[in-house]
């Protein structure tokens, strides 16, 4: 089954007269997906964080500007880009603007493996989740060099912090979708998700927790926000940045907690399955096939949603917690429940009976 | 007395630390949830205002009253003595018959303090405090509020009542 979007799409672009116009607008279009869909989601992003954040407060938020105060985070845009752009004596300077495009680059990138729909993804790479992950943990690079290059010891503090923050969070967060991937036998993310007819919640739920915990702290999220912690470091590795680089990094926060969101639906609520697509017979198809990214952005919106709840209810923990949380209690549990999915399915594929 | 100190093996407080973890966490967010859909307390103010209370007191009021329209002021410089921060200024003359009439009365309402004791002075209730709080200017000359300004008609004179419920006259 087709998806509609697709079809019309290639279509369109079959349909063109020249062949050198349907390489380069084959190109462009996704491209151009890639880099504007993330960015106007983050302008959704950080709207909705703002009013859910004020509802846990028992506030209203920002509901002035539009409908709801939805225009309220263009108009933020616009002032952060008006400002000048600030860079400290004795910073390095090469190192300080490449910096925020190191951070930005790789969250923008990971959406070129991302399915949004049936068949609605850019590269269809047959190691995606590995190339996921592998490209996203590259951000930390990028905001070590932005705390090292500030020259400031608060900004330096935040990139050593997230650097040791990653490296112990990014082995539970690996061995927790190790389990996923037993399921499913294979590293797409496409197969992943056409395989979980019930999804992945279900028979992974200890992994989702330690995935999300992870995640959580991957992308630098409030319980685990160290690197920036405002109330220690005054706001970490970005102390220094102004104007349109700290907007890159503010852009790479939300594009990458959309990446997690994104991630969870994917990997253990079904992607853009609608839910038990499979007794539904030939309408939950299509259900999930034509309005994929329908369900797939509500999924990604829900587990943002979560994100900003826990935002407006953990305090920070402290960086003897994080660490001891990390490998004294993810890392064993993560172990634990590869263990167990390894025994499960090899007695259901019928490995031990040989 | 001894204290008795329970030890607790290593394993199992490893469990119970994860456990009280969970627990807390359920707790919190729990709690958080709730508070997402109560009524929130911000007040939305320029749409929505509040109700004022009657005894509110807010710019300053000169009354005049509303059938002859004759200003209800016998000038008595008593508010002028009275008020704190002196910002009423007050000129009077006496008229071909006798009686004192008030020419000039102008207070700044940047320096008001919003007291009333100029109110509860009053002989005889020439002076109210309104309602009205959005007083903002851009210049600060237009904080002087002369005799036009300040003017309200009323019916009948302003007679204060304190606290202790008791009219003053
Ligand atoms: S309210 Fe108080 S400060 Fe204001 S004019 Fe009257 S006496 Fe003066
Ligand atoms: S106290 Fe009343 S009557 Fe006396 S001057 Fe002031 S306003 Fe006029």
């Amino acid at each position: 089954m087709n998806n509609v979007i697709v079809e019309i799409y290639t279509n369109l672009i079959n349909s063109l007269p020249f062949e050198p116009l349907k390489v380069i607008l084959g190109t462009l279009i996704p491209v151009l997906g890639i880099v504007t869909l993330p960015l106007l989601t983050t302008f959704l992003l950080i709207w909705w964080e703002r009013r859910l954040i004020a509802f846990v407060q028992a506030r209203l938020g920002p509901n002035r500007l539009g409908p709801g105060g939805l225009f309220q985070s263009f108009a933020d845009a616009l002032k952060v880009l008006l400002k000048e752009d600030i860079v400290s004596k004795d910073a390095d300077k090469i190192l300080f603007s490449l910096a925020p495009v190191l951070v930005f680059v790789p969250g923008i990138l990971v959406y070129s493996l991302m399915p949004v729909g049936h068949q609605m993804v850019v590269t269809n790479v047959n190691v995606a989740i590995f190339l996921f992950l592998s490209v996203a943990s590259l951000t930390t690079i990028g905001i070590l060099m932005a705390g090292w290059s500030s020259n400031n010891k608060y900004s330096l503090m935040g990139g050593i912090r997230a650097v040791a923050q990653a490296i112990s969070y990014e082995i539970p967060l690996l061995l927790s979708i190790v389990g996923v991937i037993l399921l499913t036998g294979s590293l797409s993310i496409v197969d992943i998700v056409e395989k979980q007819d019930v999804w992945n919640i279900f028979k992974q739920p200890l992994a989702f927790f330690i995935f999300f915990t992870c995640a959580l702290s991957e992308v630098n999220r409030i319980p685990f926000d160290l690197p920036e912690a405002e109330s220690e470091l005054v706001s970490g590795y970005n102390t220094e940045y102004s104007g349109f680089k700290f907007a890159l990094f503010f852009l790479a926060e939300y594009v990458n907690t959309f990446t997690l969101g994104a991630l969870c639906s994917l990997l253990f609520f079904g992607g853009w399955r609608f839910p038990f697509d499979y007794l539904l017979g030939d309408i939950g198809m299509q259900l999930s096939n034509q309005l994929g990214i329908i369900w797939f952005f509500i999924k990604t919106m829900f587990f943002f949603s979560v994100v900003v709840w826990i935002r407006g209810t953990l305090p920070r923990v402290r960086t003897d917690q994080l660490m001891s949380f990390a490998w004294k209690y993810l890392l064993p549990l993560s172990l634990f429940n590869i263990f167990i999915t390894a025994i499960i399915t090899g007695f259901l594929s019928g490995a031990f009976s040989r | 007395m001894s204290e008795v100190i329970r030890e607790i093996s290593p394993v199992r407080q490893y469990f119970k630390n994860l456990f009280d973890g969970v627990k807390a966490i359920y707790n919190g967010m729990r709690l958080t949830l709730k508070y997402m859909f109560l009524p929130k307390v911000t007040e939305v103010y320029p749409d929505v205002k509040r109700n004022l209370p009657q005894r509110f007191r807010g710019r300053f009021a000169f009354l005049y009253n509303k059938d002859d329209g004759k200003m209800l002021c016998i000038g008595c410089y008593a508010c002028v003595k009275v008020c704190p921060p002196q910002t009423i200024v007050m000129e009077t003359i006496k008229g071909e018959d006798k009686k004192i009439k008030t020419t000039r009365y102008e207070i700044n309402i940047g320096e008001c303090i919003s007291c009333a004791n100029c109110v509860e002075v009053c002989p005889v209730g020439a002076l109210e405090m309104t309602h009205e709080y959005e007083t903002a200017t851009f210049n600060q000359m237009d904080l002087v509020y002369g005799m036009d300004k300040l003017a309200k008609y009323v019916e009948k004179p302003n007679m204060y009542m304190p606290p202790d419920g008791k009219a003053k006259k």
